[in-house]
């Protein structure tokens, strides 16, 4: 069966514009700060697994090639997954594989984009969508989401009220996360409400930043973790799925592709509770009303309850099961790391080393991401004891 | 260990251009096809690795309208952006976990849209390599000079390979260019950035892939003869060109040495049948033999003047053709793997090799200059 395999390094940049680092400058920010963590350098690692999104973003075709030198690792094992905005998760999932086919001791997953090199992500992200009807909609991704908005409004009557509460809990959560981009002193409700509407029915306060930021991920195999640190986080699931775009039946209020990806990898993990076994939980939050459906996806509570279990108070800082105690993708979203922001997260809390956004006491974690048309989803599962 | 072997493939047509199809119809076909080939029904895949790339699509995410194509639909996903054998690579690691019994892996490369040239210029940096207007071509021939002028390498040499590669590729109704050539006729054609002539650069290429890989068990159910993966090793080298040795591949040395390890191989050309190459040129057919051990360094273009890479040569070199006949960009390293598969099941047809080991050296690229290279040992 697979090896057990552990995180032992976590490497972060801040998110923000960097005008003056170019792409594998910020590459080897991130793959240092790895290192520096993890007390690792270039020469113990076996493989790398690069990530980066739509090279339409910032107009270069392969940036795992131009990045070689600045990782560090030259003439050794190096591949690039690419799968939207959840390609940070699917690099992270793969480094985790490499390791747990026992052929590789020390991988690292390294994922990014410098969003601000582009005169605006939506004209990347409109190319998403095929050249012959779709694209010529130009709707990028928030309008996409707001589709996805109206549809979850409509099929359970809740509205945009819930959408910025979810803002609001993560906004303020960001203030205790220095890597966020936003953070925002007294970020409040009445606050939120009077940003301007963007795409109907999402406000400017339901809608993440424009950000440049690297996310690394060194991952060992049992007898090396040992090796390297006392507090591992020991990966229990890595799971991506896919759902489809344009079956005419699709549910938008319904990702029934994430709910495959948290049955798969609750099942691997010996989760049967979700509610109550998971800790902490990071999702890809790009738009403050998909926290809600991905909380049904993820099996936290009913199709439909996604609004309530929000107004329970169960999903904020001092609730039974915080979710983005980081501020989430609404604080931060270089769409390259951001997938695997989230799992670092959820890695760094089950750790206990997650600063002053630590969820005390956490033991079992969950990071998600999506990407592509909303139908690609990444899911793992974290712990602090191993399997 | 569980052991992961190829258990059923499909190409689809290649095409200079397929303008009047649309990518996810060419997907579908080979997803029909290796399904068919393999005697299986989608419900029986456990998951899906692909591979394609944005910048050749023209799309973000290239997978995101593909993936049901590829009948990914409420599937365990992911894809790789590189050449298809890079997604066997990673469906290898994945299967050797036991998680799953098998993966399918596709991969599409509709390269007439935006061009190979396109493809490449935006490869190099923004800053320093691009504005130069390198491409895939002149790139190229920056490394064949390198090359010739180290080794004594003769432009008769590269038009050998490239006669011995087109007559192969006339036998082989899988592939694209199927006219001969003589050497006379790559001498005679015109260069197109020099040292490179017309008819030693492969052509621009439509098409698509599919294989699908099990572990033993299932495997051997479905299939009376998998072909296995015995070893897989790939390696990136440093991205300027400046900063390596263009006349010889690190990256293939590297990626060699680790698949001849793990499948136990010392020398490649006793114990192994037959190569298969991504010679997206004809030089790069000799370099490369120097870099996977088929020779010593800058002794490749011995291979080609004593004839022993020729289909019944002793060690035959690309007798599908290589990618001199076909070279869908994204694909055609997946093709090379499916062209041996066929050579090691005896179903080749009129470009069959002597089935002596029962084993195949197959050679995958990515990225200019070869960069990264990627090297699988496939054994009976």
């Amino acid at each position: 069966m697979a090896n057990k395999v552990g995180v032992v390094g976590i490497g972060m940049t801040e998110n923000k514009s960097y005008w003056n680092l170019s792409i594998p400058a910020l590459y080897r920010k991130g793959a240092l700060s790895a290192y520096e963590d993890s007390g690792l350098g270039p020469a113990q690692i076996d493989a790398v697994v690069f990530g980066h999104s739509p090279e339409y973003f910032e107009g270069v075709n392969h940036p795992e090639k131009w990045c070689s030198e600045a990782v560090g690792v030259v003439n050794k094992p190096l591949f690039r997954i690419h799968t939207g905005g959840t390609v940070g998760g699917s690099a992270a999932i793969g480094a985790y594989y490499l390791v747990a086919s026992g052929e590789f001791d020390v991988v690292m997953a390294i994922s990014g984009n410098k969003l601000n090199e582009t005169s605006s992500a939506q004209i990347g992200l409109s190319t998403v969508y095929e050249p012959l009807i779709a694209r010529r909609m130009g709707a990028g991704a928030p309008s996409a989401v707001a589709l996805q908005a109206s549809a979850y409004y409509a099929k359970y009557g809740y509205d945009g009220e819930y959408s910025l509460k979810v803002a609001v809990k993560n906004r303020n959560n960001a203030m205790n996360n220095p890597y966020a981009q936003l953070r925002i002193p007294d970020y409040t409700l009445e606050g939120a409400r009077e940003t301007p509407v963007l795409s109907y029915p999402l406000r400017m306060a339901d809608m993440c930043p424009t950000s440049d930021a690297v996310c690394a991920m060194i991952f060992a195999r049992e007898d090396k973790v040992k090796e390297i640190t006392d507090k591992p986080a020991w990966v229990l699931a890595a799971v991506s799925t896919n759902e489809g775009v344009t079956y005419p039946d699709r549910d938008w209020a319904k990702p029934i592709g994430l709910r495959l990806a948290a049955d798969i990898a609750y099942e691997r993990a010996g989760i049967s509770n979700p509610r109550e076994e998971i800790d902490v939980a990071e999702v890809y939050d790009a738009f403050s009303v998909q926290e809600m459906i991905w909380y049904e996806g993820l099996n936290f509570c009913e199709w439909g309850e996604g609004g309530n279990l929000l107004e329970s108070g169960a999903t904020y800082m001092d609730g039974d099961l915080p979710v983005n105690p980081s501020g989430g993708v609404l604080c931060a979203n270089s769409i390259g790391a951001a997938a695997m922001f989230r799992k670092a997260e959820a890695a760094l809390q089950v750790m206990g080393r997650a600063g002053d956004r630590q969820v005390p006491g956490a033991q079992i974690s969950l990071g998600h991401g999506w990407g592509g048309g909303i139908q690609f989803h990444t899911v793992m599962i974290f712990s602090s004891n191993m399997p | 260990m569980s052991k992961i072997g190829i258990i059923g493939c499909s190409l689809s047509e290649f095409q200079p251009d397929m303008e009047d199809v649309a990518t996810g119809q060419i997907v579908f076909e080979v997803t029909e096809g290796v399904l068919k080939n393999a005697g299986l029904d989608i419900k029986d895949i456990d998951q899906v690795i692909s591979a394609s790339c944005d910048t050749i699509d023209g799309v973000s995410i290239s997978n995101a309208f593909s993936a049901e194509n590829y009948g990914a639909f409420m599937k365990e996903e992911s894809k790789v952006e590189e050449d298809g054998a890079y997604a066997m690579m990673y469906a290898y690691y994945r299967l050797l976990t036991g998680q799953w019994n098998n993966c399918m892996v596709v991969a599409h490369g509709k390269n007439s849209g935006v061009g190979p040239a396109f493809y490449a210029n935006m490869s190099f940096d923004p800053l320093y390599l691009r504005p130069l207007g390198l491409e895939t071509t002149s790139a190229a021939a920056l490394q064949a000079q390198a090359y010739y002028r180290k080794y004594g390498v003769r432009e008769e040499d590269t038009a050998m390979v490239a006669s011995k590669n087109r007559e192969a590729g006339s036998k082989n109704p899988r592939t694209m260019l199927r006219e001969k050539v003589s050497p006379q006729d790559v001498m005679n054609s015109s260069y197109v950035v020099d040292p490179l002539k017309k008819l030693e650069i492969p052509p621009t290429t439509d098409g698509a892939a599919a294989i699908i890989l099990a572990r033993e068990d299932f495997a051997r159910d479905v299939n009376n003869e998998p072909v296995w993966i015995k070893g897989i090793g790939f390696a990136q080298d440093s991205y300027y060109p400046g900063h390596r040795n263009l006349a010889f591949s690190d990256s293939c040395y590297a990626a060699a040495q680790m698949a001849y390890k793990k499948a136990g191989l010392k020398d490649p050309i006793r114990e192994a049948d037959f190569a298969e190459l991504h010679e997206a040129c004809a030089f790069y057919e000799l370099m490369l033999s120097e870099s996977l051990g088929f020779c010593p360094e800058g002794k490749g273009k011995n291979m080609i003047e004593e004839g022993n890479s020729k289909i019944d040569g002793s060690f035959p070199i690309n007798p599908s053709g290589g990618a001199l006949c076909a070279n869908p960009i994204m694909v055609s390293g997946l093709v090379r793997i499916i062209e041996s598969y066929l050579q090691l099941t005896g179903q080749a047809g009129d470009n069959q090799v002597q089935r002596n080991n029962g084993a195949a050296v197959v050679h995958a690229s990515s990225g200019m200059f070869l960069q990264s290279n990627l090297v699988t040992v496939l054994s009976i």
